[in-house]
């Protein structure tokens, strides 16, 4: 019984394995993209409706031109290289809000909303580009429906481990059910998630210099971004890498980034 | 109905019927079904930082 509960668990997730462009990480999408992009929509909308735009014109203005343009250089790559299919769920939306976080934020089908408190850190337009990159990455490699993903599996393993214990004493289900919890919070979803920001800085960096921005300025808005000090959960704890590792990776992947880079 | 009242429902099931086959069928309906507009609580955003 159990090799059949593996085989049927095998097929289903080998069906739903694809790759990533550029990385050619595989990904397990069990939720289809256009599901998650339709969710987007809304909630994307519903955000930006309850915070105001920012009455910086110039800003805004710059954004929406970063925006099209790496979007722009982003869907030429992807009909060039097989992910033209893709490109029918994108619907690009660049909005500056006025709010002083210093933050910036990606949903499915490239919605990006970037807050007016990052642009000190960002600075120009190259800085602003190194925040646009990265979370067009998010977009384009489809990594919200690969945590839903994630997730349902996660939720699903709750519910069997829940049934494996469910005639033992209520101490022993509470137990399992708390080490369950923070087993797939810290040896799954956190590293999933640090995973996807790492691959979202490769590829942005990517996406930086096929714009024709220099991507070694990638560096210097994150050391900006980490002299701002608003990372300081510990790694192993946070959704996202530390500032020191994101230098590091960036760096190390400077050679591979300036092939792009068209001067 | 959503994914998660879905599992809900399937797992009171699964205690009243006790057939290991049947655990066959509802991963496999788990895994095959759409989320529904509340999904499953996952955020659908990717911030710049935590």
């Amino acid at each position: 019984m159990k090799k059949l509960v593996s085989l049927v668990l095998l097929a289903c997730i080998l069906a739903a394995c694809s790759s990533v462009m550029l990385t050619g990480r595989k990904q397990l999408l069990l939720v289809p993209d256009s599901d998650v992009v339709a969710m987007s929509l809304q909630s994307y909308k519903q955000f930006v409706d309850s915070v105001p735009p920012s009455t910086d014109k110039v800003n805004t203005a710059l954004v929406k031109k970063v925006g099209a343009k790496m979007a722009s250089v982003v869907e030429t790559y992807m009909k060039a290289n097989g992910y033209e299919a893709d490109i029918a769920n994108l619907a690009w939306e660049f909005n500056l809000l006025k709010d002083k976080q210093v933050n910036a934020f990606c949903m499915p089908g490239g919605k990006v909303a970037v807050f007016d408190g990052i642009l000190p850190i960002t600075k120009d337009e190259t800085g602003l580009a190194v925040v646009m990159g990265h979370e067009i990455a998010h977009a384009i490699a489809k990594h919200s429906a690969e945590r839903m993903s994630t997730q349902m599996l996660s939720q699903y393993g709750a519910s069997l481990a829940g049934l494996l214990v469910s005639k033992k004493s209520e101490i022993t289900r509470a137990g399992v059910n708390t080490l369950y919890g923070l087993g797939s919070q810290y040896a799954v979803m956190l590293p999933y998630s640090r995973k996807h920001e790492y691959e979202a800085d490769q590829m942005g960096l990517i996406f930086l210099a096929m714009a024709g921005y220099d991507p070694s300025k990638a560096v210097a808005f994150w050391e900006r971004m980490a002299a701002n000090g608003a990372n300081n959960t510990a790694e192993f704890m946070s959704t996202h890498p530390s500032d020191a590792n994101r230098i590091a990776k960036l760096n190390a992947l400077m050679p591979e980034a300036m092939k792009y880079y068209k001067k | 109905m959503t994914l998660i009242r879905q599992l809900t429902e399937n797992k009171k099931n699964l205690h009243s019927i006790p057939n290991e086959g049947f655990l066959i069928i509802v991963f496999a309906k788990a895994i095959s079904c759409s989320p529904s507009s509340d999904g499953l609580g996952v955020s659908l955003s990717y911030n710049l930082s935590p």
